[in-house]
């Protein structure tokens, strides 16, 4: 068992083996030859931590045992014909607020499980494929500062993914 | 506390979103206010556009065939390009005049096609026992050109009005007769074309090029340069594809065998064998019964002016034969080289030094008496990626000159494609007028070389894959 401590001091007791879905967790802990106590200080209080950080634990204890992605090459192309397909369990669990998926993304991030960013990222790119800018700015409550001539420049700038 | 938003993410998390993004979800972000458009547009870095290319996905262009490591590769650049080929080429209608002012970008973005076609990585990374590797470049072609009523009626190829050399050596590449595609009278339109004398000349190098410039060989003797002639290709591939399909011969073509390093035996070419000149070969030979010349002067000077006669195909009298020829083909070392023969032209690439092979080849005739051939050339490949092949085959005392060239990238499976002409056009290689008239009286003749068409090739169910599919 390990205990992990968020920044928030709170104490949470996990098997070694869901833990070890964290790169971060797991390398902390063969550094320091320990088996107790990790503390994953998440960006120090920018965001409430425990409630992504129980999202975030859900997500290892379902996947746990399950083989770390290597980063050899053929891998990395086998991700990418994947590039938008999320498992069905993964799907469900990222569903939450745009909030919640951001601290996810970010604990995921922080704590080096790549798998789980990954999802949080597809997501997102999911969320805004083949929307249109104001679409985009809609959805995430973006404000769109461009000048009017600004506009015209940066539409010339990508008049090459445009229909012709 | 503050509130945690997409763009308050940091830079790296963005750009990790992106790159599960297409490239036009990406030109769409950038558009939602200055931030987004800093994070894509305002960095020389070309990790994001890298990623966004992969993951389109297309081939690494770091492993391509042609790629050099002391060039840097612009993924931005080359990304934008290849996204607008394939809408420009999507949103070009077959039947309707185009404004003269679009044709050139119908033209570039053709021209973009066929460099994806020839990045392609090659089929075997290492071991040629090794199952093939698949081609994301040739899967994208494949479904850019499915959305192409320009490429995908190739029976009306006559209406196109586009005139792009770079869609003619697609159609050439593709390999219509054997995609199982209406193919109305393209068969006839093409015989048209490869029989018509009219089409060997100087001007064209008694075969598939077209002259593009003079060269000074001396003071006072000159020679043309030439280029490939794309559509007279591609009219050589249908001759000769119609006349194997009907004789259910299968020569590999199509998007996969153009692929750089496709053709059996390529791990093992000998030192300096650049071309995959040695091995065994087979050539398809198709010509129209040149023993009767009456039929073929009815046909070539039918007409003064204008095309052939189309119905002389139909008519009963018309013969065509179709011949397949195995050929044994060495590389000749410098010592061997002959002495004889027209140096490289101005624009060969000096990275790869002419080759000169000879070899032997067996057909057996009808009576069942083999007649050997022996054929003497070389392959020389030029600045803008050209590979030529030229040799001369001798039957007893008879002369034969094949001109053609490769069909995709060095090495590939689909081979060389060009005409077989008689020889005695050979010095009207050098300028001065009075070679200009030069006989070419015998009937020209298509042949297409099929690249040492025994030993592995690619398994048929990844040939199906990259089919096209509507």
């Amino acid at each position: 068992m390990v205990l992990l401590v968020t920044s928030d001091n709170k104490n949470f007791v996990v098997d070694r083996e869901v833990a070890d879905r964290s790169v971060f967790v797991k390398n902390t802990l063969e550094a320091r030859g320990l088996s107790i106590a990790t503390p994953p200080m998440l960006n120090g209080g920018c965001f409430e931590l425990t409630s992504p950080f129980l999202q975030v634990l859900e997500y290892c204890q379902h996947h746990r045992g399950e083989p770390l992605p290597t980063t050899d090459d053929a891998n990395a192309d086998e991700n990418r014909k994947r590039t938008t397909d999320i498992g069905e369990w993964d799907r469900k669990f990222i569903t939450v607020d745009h909030e919640m998926l951001f601290e996810i993304i970010l604990a995921a991030n922080y704590l080096d499980i790549k798998p789980l960013l990954d999802v949080g990222c597809k997501t997102i790119g999911n969320m805004v494929k083949g929307k249109s800018p104001e679409e985009v700015r809609k959805l995430f409550d973006i404000v769109n500062d461009f000048t009017p001539e600004e506009e015209a420049q940066i539409k010339k700038e990508n008049e090459w993914a445009e229909d012709p | 506390m503050a509130r945690t938003m997409l763009l308050s993410l940091p830079t790296e998390l963005i750009q990790n979103i992106l790159r599960f993004c297409t490239p036009q979800t990406v030109a769409a972000f950038s558009q939602i206010c200055r931030l987004a458009f800093a994070l894509v547009y305002g960095t020389e870095d070309q990790h994001l556009w890298r990623e966004v290319f992969l993951s389109v996905p297309f081939d690494d262009l770091r492993v391509s065939p042609d790629h050099d490591p002391n060039v840097p590769i612009n993924w931005k650049t080359e990304l934008q390009r290849r996204v607008r080929a394939s809408s420009v080429v999507a949103f070009t209608p077959k039947d309707i005049p185009l404004p003269s002012e679009v044709h050139e970008a119908v033209s570039d973005a053709f021209e973009t096609l066929v460099e994806v076609a020839h990045s392609a990585i090659p089929p075997f990374r290492t071991d040629p026992d090794s199952s093939p590797v698949p081609s994301h470049n040739m899967r994208w072609l494949t479904d850019a050109l499915a959305r192409c009523a320009l490429f995908y009626h190739p029976e009306s190829s006559t209406n196109f009005n586009v005139r792009s050399d770079h869609l003619q050596r697609l159609l050439a590449y593709w390999g219509v007769p054997l995609r199982g595609v209406p193919t109305g009278n393209l068969r006839t339109e093409s015989r048209c074309f490869v029989y018509d004398l009219r089409n060997y000349t100087l001007e064209t190098n008694w075969g598939v090029y077209r002259e593009t410039g003079t060269e000074q060989l001396d003071e006072t003797r000159a020679r043309y340069i030439y280029e490939a002639n794309w559509e007279h290709i591609k009219h050589c591939v249908n001759t000769v594809l119609f006349g194997v399909v009907a004789k259910l011969l299968c020569p590999p073509m199509g998007f996969d065998f153009i692929r750089a390093y496709s053709a059996p035996g390529s791990f093992d070419r000998k030192p300096g064998d650049w071309a995959g000149v040695e091995g065994v070969w087979v050539r398809y030979v198709c010509f129209m019964d040149y023993s009767d010349l009456a039929v073929i002067l009815e046909f070539n000077w039918s007409r003064t002016d204008g095309p052939c006669n189309p119905e002389f195909f139909s008519r009963p009298g018309f013969i065509e034969v179709l011949r397949s020829i195995r050929v044994e083909i060495q590389l000749l070392g410098p010592g061997d080289t002959p002495t004889a023969v027209v140096p490289p032209p101005v624009h060969a690439d000096p990275k790869y030094p002419r080759l000169h092979f000879k070899g032997t080849g067996a057909r057996t005739l009808q009576s069942g008496i083999q007649d050997d051939t022996s054929v003497n050339g070389h392959v020389d490949r030029y600045l803008d990626g050209t590979i030529q092949w030229t040799f001369v085959s001798q039957y007893g005392n008879v002369l034969w000159m094949f001109d053609g060239v490769q069909l995709g990238a060095v090495c590939s499976a689909a081979g060389v494609v060009g005409t077989w002409t008689s020889t005695r056009h050979r010095p009207g290689k050098i300028i001065p007028a009075s070679w200009a008239n030069d006989d070419c009286s015998q009937t020209s003749q298509v042949t297409l070389a099929v690249h040492r068409g025994c030993g592995k090739s690619i398994p048929k169910d990844q040939i199906q894959r990259n089919e096209i599919r509507r």
